[in-house]
């Protein structure tokens, strides 16, 4: 299984300049690839566990640790969408 | 008006015929109405405890000092003084601390870091008492130099406010503090080549000033703090969990510890998504042993409430001769205040997200200044972008003479196209909504001497989060629906609406309810015009496990197997007609020998937000002697997915394009050299009133959103957001000159016209 990871630019220090990724073998969930990105980029897991919410196949989900990513899933880390 | 468009997930589906529904679509009348007309609502304000205490605001006449010394010796002498406190009652914080920002904006620690900052609190048996012992305690300041403007933050000259923020977002990561706190980046393809495809590129610089939300209800509190260590509060917001939460950690206790009572609320547009005087007044209250009410005085709003951000803007746009954009670039800056915001990001991403636009680079800036830490207002960030890029479409239009409505039609987003972040739009409603506008006799209607017509878009992509709701069934048939969402915007009315609609009972029948934090479980803030969709979609399925409830109920009252119980019309029905139907009154009747009470609660996290999209249609009379602008007609086309109670969805569009036309027109900040601000009142700070504005004529449509069970999309922020540049492009039809630093007061207007010296920053070119 591979998903793409999308990285905005104040994750970007922490991924050596690198906007997207393709992951293989991510694990099941959200929570799986983000430690299995920390891996990959020492100090992006704090930081992407700090708040930040994603868009998952085009759903933003603001708490999305426990979503499954499946084969060919696109993920974006975005800041936590707010509003008025 | 509303105009209907059904259809199914996919648009290349055929149109399906809209659901018919009993409840939902309707407009009864508001189940708090009454209370509301008749004044009998209780708002924040209008709480009173026997044996409460008055509580005031000490605030800084600086907008940036050292606090050298705080002297209260005096103050807790004077008659009637129970209790006076500063930063040092509270948790300490340090930078880097999650609660740091909101701790030092509550009350001052070390600095004061802008006018009107809060730097101690004192509570007394009056209100006069308490203002005369706020005139006595003694601040020693030393004044620092403030940063007052964005060109002075984005300065490296200028030393930064905060020693310890760094751009987050720089590559490389920066070594020097800055008070850009945020950098934010999107790009797609290639844009220099995008633009040498371009047959017209135009190029245009803007400014906005911070408005504030406006709200008429100004902040307030009470607080009991009890002998127990608990507390209970009753204020006015937009979440009262959130203020539960906020006031806890400020104050370093337990969430059990605190009891907040929702207050209605007049009036929040994002400026009561955070808490100000809450943890004051706990104090307060904790250390005197009674009560105390704060309420802020009108200039405490506009000086230390709010406001949304200021601005600026340069936007470049790219088309082929047959209107067809081919690149854009944007590169914004915004003004949060004193603190770090999420303005920036939200800019970035809605600067272009209207349009089918294949190569861009957005550069968005946030920078922080020594003014009122910024706060959500409607939509953030989107009225500032779409006030850029709308006008350079409109010209855009305008060079290569073709109609803008048309030249949105031919660039707007549809299902499927990749939005900013990279996604693919679902089923929107924005090409319905241009076309609504087109069809509309306003948009073919004469205009008179000195009168131009502007047209603007605007999205907002909403959001879904946590909301719960119980519904209990009463003895006689009637329910109670208690949700936690404050009824800001009519919401008891269409949580009503969805439950008669699930239950098949009358709207009347049922009694919205807002719950307090011990009464109903937990949800989140009313923001992102979330509540009808994520809090409505809690009712919903919480009735929905009533009905199965009642069907069971029944099927044992019938002596069938549950299976053979059909839910219709309220009653619950024998599949194979032998037994008669069963009204939801005669299933309640009998719950005590079926099982017991009917409560069932639904929480969720809501997902599946539809994105909604608006078009305004504006036109103006200038009057070329004195530069005033008189808006003259106004109509609002918005897609509300389904309107829940149509009324109150046309209320959120006529009010958002109220809001919207005062932030174009009269409403800034205004401050001095010093960085205090010379228009803290209603009088000098002036918003629209019923009789500058027309009848804006709301157009309601409706392209249900797939995701939820009645196709709501949030209706309560995408209409401030088109406004801005709807004015500024009927300003340009009628006077010849475009305007693009805002407000367009007489005095600017004015100034365009005989010196029409606002296209000197700018750019247009022709390839080829």
């Amino acid at each position: 299984m591979t998903v793409r990871v999308h990285f905005s630019s104040d994750l970007r220090r922490l991924t050596g300049g690198l906007t997207e990724v393709e992951v293989a073998d991510p694990g099941a969930t959200v929570k799986a690839l983000v430690a299995n990105l920390d891996g990959r980029f020492p100090g992006l897991g704090e930081r992407l566990s700090a708040g930040t919410a994603v868009m998952l196949d085009g759903e933003v989900i603001a708490h999305p640790d426990y979503e499954p990513v499946a084969d060919g899933s696109e993920v974006y880390f975005i800041h936590q969408p707010s509003g008025g | 008006m509303t105009v209907t468009e059904s259809r199914p997930e996919s648009s290349s589906e055929p149109p399906a015929a809209r659901p018919r529904y009993r409840f939902v679509g309707t407009r009864p009348v508001r189940h708090d109405g009454l209370d509301k007309v008749t004044g009998r609502a209780r708002f924040a304000a209008d709480c009173d405890l026997p044996g409460q205490l008055a509580g005031c605001v000490v605030r800084s006449p600086h907008a940036h000092a050292r606090i050298i010394s705080i002297d209260t010796g005096e103050a807790e002498a004077m008659p009637g003084v129970k209790a006076v406190i500063s930063g040092g009652d509270f948790p300490a914080v340090a930078p880097g601390d999650p609660n740091y920002d909101m701790g030092v904006n509550l009350m001052a620690r070390d600095r004061v870091l802008y006018e009107g900052h809060a730097v101690a609190a004192v509570a007394a048996l009056t209100t006069d008492q308490a203002r005369a012992a706020a005139a006595a305690v003694r601040v020693e300041y030393e004044p620092l130099p403030p940063v007052l403007t964005i060109d002075a933050a984005l300065d490296p000259a200028v030393g930064a406010i905060h020693a310890h923020m760094f751009t987050s977002g720089a590559d490389p990561a920066p070594t020097e503090p800055s008070n850009v706190s945020q950098l934010t980046n999107f790009a797609r393809g290639d844009t220099e080549a995008g633009f040498a495809a371009a047959d017209v590129v135009i190029e245009r610089e803007f400014t906005t000033q911070p408005v504030h939300q406006g709200y008429i209800e100004p902040h307030a509190v009470t607080a009991d703090a009890s002998q127990d260590g608990k507390a209970t509060v009753w204020c006015s917001s937009q979440g009262h969990f959130n203020v539960r939460a906020q006031t806890a950690a400020m104050l370093g206790w337990e969430t059990a510890r605190i009891k907040v009572v929702p207050a209605e609320i007049g009036g929040g547009f994002g400026g009561k998504t955070t808490i100000y005087l809450e943890p004051l007044a706990v104090l307060l209250s904790a250390k005197a042993g009674r009560p105390v009410k704060m309420v802020m005085t009108r200039s405490e709003v506009f000086r230390a409430t709010g406001p949304a951000p200021g601005s600026k803007f340069r936007v470049k746009l790219g088309a082929r001769s047959d209107g067809t954009l081919t690149a854009g670039k944007a590169q914004m800056a915004y003004s949060s205040g004193v603190f770090p915001s999420y303005a920036a990001f939200l800019g970035a991403w809605t600067v272009f997200e209207s349009y089918d636009i294949a190569d861009f680079e957005v550069e968005a800036r946030n920078v922080v200044l020594n003014t009122p830490r910024s706060a959500a207002y409607r939509a953030p960030s989107a009225p500032m972008s779409a006030l850029a890029t709308e006008t350079v479409v409109d010209e855009l239009a305008q060079a290569l003479g073709i109609d803008p409505i048309e030249m949105r039609l031919r660039n707007a987003v549809s299902e499927g196209a990749i939005n900013t972040l990279g996604a693919p739009f679902p089923r929107v409603g924005f090409t319905e909504c241009l076309e609504a506008i087109r069809d509309h006799p306003h948009y073919g209607a004469p205009l008179g001497p000195n009168q131009g017509r502007g047209v603007a878009a605007g999205h907002w992509f909403n959001i879904g989060e946590s909301s719960s709701a119980t519904v209990n069934l009463n003895e006689d048939g009637t329910a109670t629906v208690v949700t936690g969402s404050p009824d800001i915007g009519g919401s008891r009315a269409s949580m009503a609406l969805m439950a008669a609609e699930e239950l098949g009972i009358d709207v009347y029948d049922i009694t919205p309810v807002v719950g307090d934090t011990e009464s109903v479980g937990f949800t989140d803030i009313t923001e992102g015009s979330r509540a009808t969709f994520a809090t409505g979609m809690a009712v919903v399925e919480a009735c929905r496990r009533v009905v199965a409830d009642l069907r069971g109920r029944a099927a044992k009252m019938m002596g069938v197997d549950v299976s053979e119980v059909d839910w219709a019309d309220g009653s619950a029905v024998h599949a194979g007609g032998e037994h008669d139907p069963l009204p939801l009154a005669a299933i309640t009747a009998e719950a005590k020998k079926t099982g017991g009470p009917i409560t069932v609660t639904g929480s969720l996290d809501a997902k599946g937000v539809g994105p909604s999209f608006a078009v305004h249609l504006c036109d103006v009379e200038v009057d070329p002697e004195t530069g005033v602008v008189q808006v003259v007609r106004y109509t609002a086309a918005q897609d509300a997915g389904t309107a829940i109670h149509p009324s109150y969805v046309e209320g959120q569009i006529q009010g958002g394009a109220a809001q919207g036309i005062g932030w174009a027109l009269n409403e800034e900040y205004i401050y001095d050299g010093d960085g205090v601000m010379e228009n803290p009142g209603f009088l000098d700070y002036r918003v629209p009133v019923a009789s500058d504005l027309p009848m804006i004529d709301a157009v309601i449509v409706e392209v249900p959103n797939p995701n939820h069970p009645y196709g709501v999309r949030g209706v309560g922020e995408t209409s401030i957001i088109p406004p801005l540049a709807a004015v500024a492009n009927a300003v340009a039809a009628a006077t010849g000159r475009r305007i693009r630093d805002l407000p367009m007061s007489p005095v600017r207007v004015l100034d365009a016209i005989v010196n029409s010296g606002s296209d000197s920053t700018d750019s247009s070119s022709s390839n080829g």
